[in-house]
């Protein structure tokens, strides 16, 4: 009978959201403290992820698949590679922030937390609103009263777009 | 196809909290009212602590200021104006030219000295005309006005302060040395502690036989800390006998911190902060100065001579400030004179920084923008500036 030889690759299935599957070498979910434990604990081969879009997944993988050959010599090209990952749409950022926050891959996270504040750092609060999907609990009274006791804060150019 | 049900739209607290502690002061500012639980959050205690520590520990000091004082000139006759102006601290590491601000201070008038004693948590301790105290965070615009320290050796006084915070009573502390001018005998320096929690100047009795000629405390690892000459000069030679000397703010016992070994004659000391370590420049006659710093608090051998800056030719040596900030990269900000300089270790290349809307200062210190007001919940009127 065969058996699992030491330079054998322990073979990992992921399923997304939309019960779209992902199969990778284990290795590589090990950045996740999430995922570490769960294959750790329970050895498991195939562990579901509902609340994950695949389309979050397939960017989460390919980050973990690049992070895995980071070496001093492709630390620019790395580097690069991470200004392109959060380059995408704010809704798609913060889709991969959750997912991120909720495998815990906690370098990551601290990129994508420090990528979505520089996004959102001169919106308005409008469009803030919009971003994290939250309605106003303040009367009109007490909205103008926060411009009125700190107008410095509303001055400028604010950018009210949600992208 | 897009299924949007799949995203759930409330992000939990703690990834709202991780997003915001990135975010500048002026937008969390603004971001109060985007909610309710977003005026919470960034109001709790918590979050305030979080945000400055994630704010002072920034790399590229991007959360960092500098502010600038300027007048203050004994040799000039003219009435002098006396104003603070503020300015990025990394636009002046990172670009060719930065902007400088007016900054609105409490008991601002131009003729009224103004003296930033220090920076602990982005709060500003100011003495103006050496005597009225604030404690002011100029990124939240928020002040208190400390009560008056009455020293008995009020008229002709010579009155210096240090500033910093105890973390274990989380209180903030200022240091007042008040010495009388013509007579430098021991019994008439008076030491008071003043303590924010309480709201209220306490004297201190014990005070240190170096306590003659001082200048502003320097706060370093929970200890205010000034170099102290154990000798008054009475011929106004130069000589050896420096000490530096501790206030520890949490029980506040005197320490003393010793220096490198030094070889070459020696001219002035000043103490100075450089990140969160101490340091010391060494001042020569004429051309040059050592920087120390010490790399590991308490420990003498720790004591590491990072650079000699020569002097710019139209520098008087004593006019020399100690290094402000030192980047990943090692460049350090240095204030000879009126004009900044950004030294590059690999090479003797020195950078003036272009800064556009001032001329000319009399010292400069770097502040984090923080939330944190200067007075307790509990605790008397506030005031907004």
């Amino acid at each position: 009978m065969a058996s699992s030889t030491t330079g054998e690759k322990k073979i990992l299935t992921l399923k997304g959201g939309d019960n779209e599957e992902f199969i990778l070498e284990e290795s590589l979910v090990l950045q996740s403290e999430l995922l570490k434990n769960m294959v750790k604990e329970e050895r498991v081969s195939s562990i579901p992820l509902p609340s994950i879009k695949s389309k979050t997944l397939v960017k989460i993988i390919e980050y973990l698949k690049k992070h895995a050959e980071l070496t001093p010599s492709n630390k620019e090209e790395f580097k690069n590679f991470e200004k392109e990952f959060v380059n995408v749409v704010l809704e798609e950022l913060l889709d991969i922030t959750v997912a991120v926050n909720y495998l815990k891959i906690n370098g990551l996270l601290e990129f994508c937390c420090q990528a979505v504040a520089d996004r959102i750092k001169d919106k308005s609060v409008e469009a803030v609103r919009k971003i994290f999907r939250i309605e106003s609990d303040f009367t009109p009274e007490e909205e103008s009263e926060f411009r009125k006791e700190t107008p410095e804060a509303f001055e400028g150019d604010l950018d009210d777009t949600t992208n | 196809m897009e299924d949007s049900s799949l995203t759930d739209p409330t992000l939990p607290t703690e990834l709202i909290t991780e997003i915001l502690s990135r975010l500048p002061v002026k937008t969390l500012v603004r971001f109060r009212s985007v909610s309710k639980s977003w005026l919470a959050l960034v109001s709790s205690p918590e979050f305030v602590k979080t945000h400055l520590s994630v704010s002072a520990n920034n790399k590229d000091y991007t959360h960092h200021r500098l502010v600038l004082t300027a007048g203050g000139n004994i040799f000039s006759s003219r009435e002098i104006d006396y104003f603070l102006r503020d300015c990025s601290l990394s636009s002046l590491r990172n670009d060719s030219v930065t902007e400088a601000f007016r900054l609105n201070y409490p008991m601002n008038k131009p003729h009224k000295s103004v003296t930033v004693v220090g920076s602990v948590n982005g709060l500003i301790c100011l003495a103006i005309d050496d005597i009225d105290l604030f404690l002011w965070n100029p990124s939240v615009r928020r002040y208190k006005n400390l009560p008056h320290p009455r020293p008995t050796v009020y008229h002709f006084g010579w009155f210096k302060y240090g500033f910093g915070y105890d973390e274990s009573n989380d209180d903030y502390k200022i240091v007042g040395i008040f010495r009388n001018h013509d007579n430098e005998r021991l019994h008439h320096v008076e030491i008071k502690i003043y303590s924010l929690k309480s709201n209220s100047w306490r004297s201190k009795s014990d005070i240190p036989d170096e306590m003659r000629f001082f200048e502003t405390g320097k706060f370093v690892n929970g200890k205010l800390h000034w170099a102290g000459e154990l000798h008054w000069p009475n011929n106004w030679a130069f000589h050896k006998n420096w000490n530096i000397i501790s206030i520890d703010l949490a029980d506040e016992k005197w320490g003393k911190v010793e220096q490198p070994r030094y070889v070459e004659v020696d001219f002035c000391l000043e103490l100075g902060v450089l990140g969160s370590d101490l340091s010391m420049i060494w001042k020569y006659s004429v051309s040059h100065a050592d920087v120390w710093v010490m790399r590991e608090y308490g420990v003498k051998e720790s004591w590491t001579k990072m650079y000699t800056v020569k002097y710019p030719s139209y520098v008087y040596s004593s006019f020399i400030d100690p290094t402000l900030c030192m980047s990943n990269k090692g460049e350090i900000l240095l204030v000879p004179g009126s004009t900044l300089m950004v030294r590059n270790p690999d090479y003797e290349l020195i950078r003036y920084p272009k800064i556009v809307n001032f001329h000319s200062c009399v010292a400069a210190d770097v502040y984090v923008e923080s939330l944190v007001v200067p007075y307790y919940r509990t605790n008397q009127a506030h005031n907004k500036n």
